[in-house]
């Protein structure tokens, strides 16, 4: 650090009153006989006045109220429910933790319903990610015989095999796939 | 004839101020501490004594007085809840100009990132003093206001760091012991702060000083 730039921290130090006496009458006598020192102390000076002459704005008048009603409406809400409060995050938690316990319990029971042998598809959740599914009868289980014609049966099973591609679902899930 | 709320707190205030002879208010960590075992107008009477410190504190730093009331409002609510994390350790006022400090400068970053500069909406401290004429000569058109506006928008020029401890130190006059504390870096890089601080004011500010 050069002298002068030692000498400028030396004077916000003798404006700051941090300086130890004897520090303090050289930096007096320095800022009384180098005009430049001089220059830079009355900037100093000029610089604290004018920041601290800086007005005071005034607190508004409702500002105790608005704190109130706040501080009111705080109290309230954390009086109101098992969500508020000092607890509301670990009350969070658990709540969250179950639901996904339930519904795990939930999918791991109808999960064993469409692994029974009956051929007759059963109600269940379907887990997929493809669009919501349109429930409708495979073709294969359809009662075409009963009035369909041969072209009409081979129209039906193109008709599911395309829209089941679109869709990109398995026939099996599609076999899965019924309504509650 | 009844009072007010606040007029009884003034008055709470004034009888437990008896005289210069000796100076038998409870200092702000009593209040405190009687705030956290319970004693409500303890809590109004911190809010006596912090709210126009901390709005001058907070305005200057963010520049928006509405903004700023928000702020203090926010740090008065902090304290109110978190009055049980206050220990006599650290200076009340210390806590509570911390609490409004990382306040302001978190609103100052998500202004940074909002970057939704409306001319309308903006504050003086946004407001640029480009609509002169010709013959506009600023060591002429300096008067009150205008020259509190341009200090202000100095001030404003500042980045956060700087303007902090310049406001806290210079304006708020604490002591560099406090700010160190307040904004937790030592007392060394405060004062260093504060002094690059006040070069950069006094080089932009040296019409308006040589005015005066």
């Amino acid at each position: 650090m050069s002298d002068w730039e030692q000498l400028k921290d030396d004077i916000y130090d003798y404006v700051d009153g941090l300086l130890p006496s004897e520090a303090r009458r050289e930096v007096a006598r320095q800022i009384e006989r180098n005009p430049e020192a001089r220059a830079f102390y009355d900037d100093v000076v000029a610089l604290r006045v004018s920041l601290k002459g800086l007005k005071y704005i005034q607190v508004p008048s409702d500002f105790d109220t608005v704190l109130r009603t706040r501080i009111r409406m705080e109290r309230s809400m954390s009086r109101q429910g098992f969500f508020a409060g000092p607890l509301r995050l670990p009350a969070a938690a658990t709540v969250g933790a179950l639901a996904v316990a339930a519904v795990v319990m939930v999918f791991n029971l109808t999960g064993s319903n469409t692994q029974s042998n009956s051929p007759i598809p059963r109600g269940g959740v379907h887990v997929s990610s493809a669009p919501p599914a349109i429930n409708y009868v495979p073709v294969d289980r359809m009662d075409i015989d009963a009035g369909g014609t041969k072209l009409e049966r081979r129209t039906s099973a193109r008709d599911y095999a395309s829209r089941d591609s679109l869709r990109g679902r398995t026939s099996d899930e599609r076999i899965l796939t019924v309504e509650f | 004839m009844k009072l007010s709320m606040v007029e009884d707190i003034e008055n709470i205030e004034n009888t437990q101020r008896p005289s210069k002879r000796g100076d038998k208010r409870p200092s702000d960590e009593d209040l405190i501490e009687r705030f956290q075992k319970g004693d409500a107008y303890a809590f109004d009477l911190i809010v006596k004594r912090y709210k126009e410190q901390l709005l001058n504190f907070v305005y200057r730093f963010v520049g928006n007085q509405e903004e700023a009331e928000d702020i203090v409002q926010e740090t008065f609510l902090r304290v109110y809840r978190k009055r049980k994390a206050y220990k006599r350790i650290a200076k009340f006022s210390t806590w509570i100009y911390t609490i409004a400090g990382n306040l302001s400068r978190t609103e100052l970053r998500r202004r940074k990132r909002r970057k939704l500069f409306s001319v309308t909406d903006m504050g003086f401290e946004d407001r640029d003093y480009e609509i002169s004429d010709e013959g506009y000569n600023p060591e002429n058109q300096v008067d009150g206001i205008i020259q509190e506006e341009i200090i202000q928008k100095e001030i404003n020029s500042l980045s956060p760091k700087f303007r902090e401890v310049i406001i806290l130190r210079d304006v708020q006059e604490l002591s560099y012991e406090e700010i160190s504390k307040i904004i937790d870096v030592p007392i060394g890089t405060v004062k260093s702060r504060v002094n690059r601080g006040r070069l950069k004011l006094q080089g932009q500010l040296k019409y308006l000083m040589k005015k005066k």
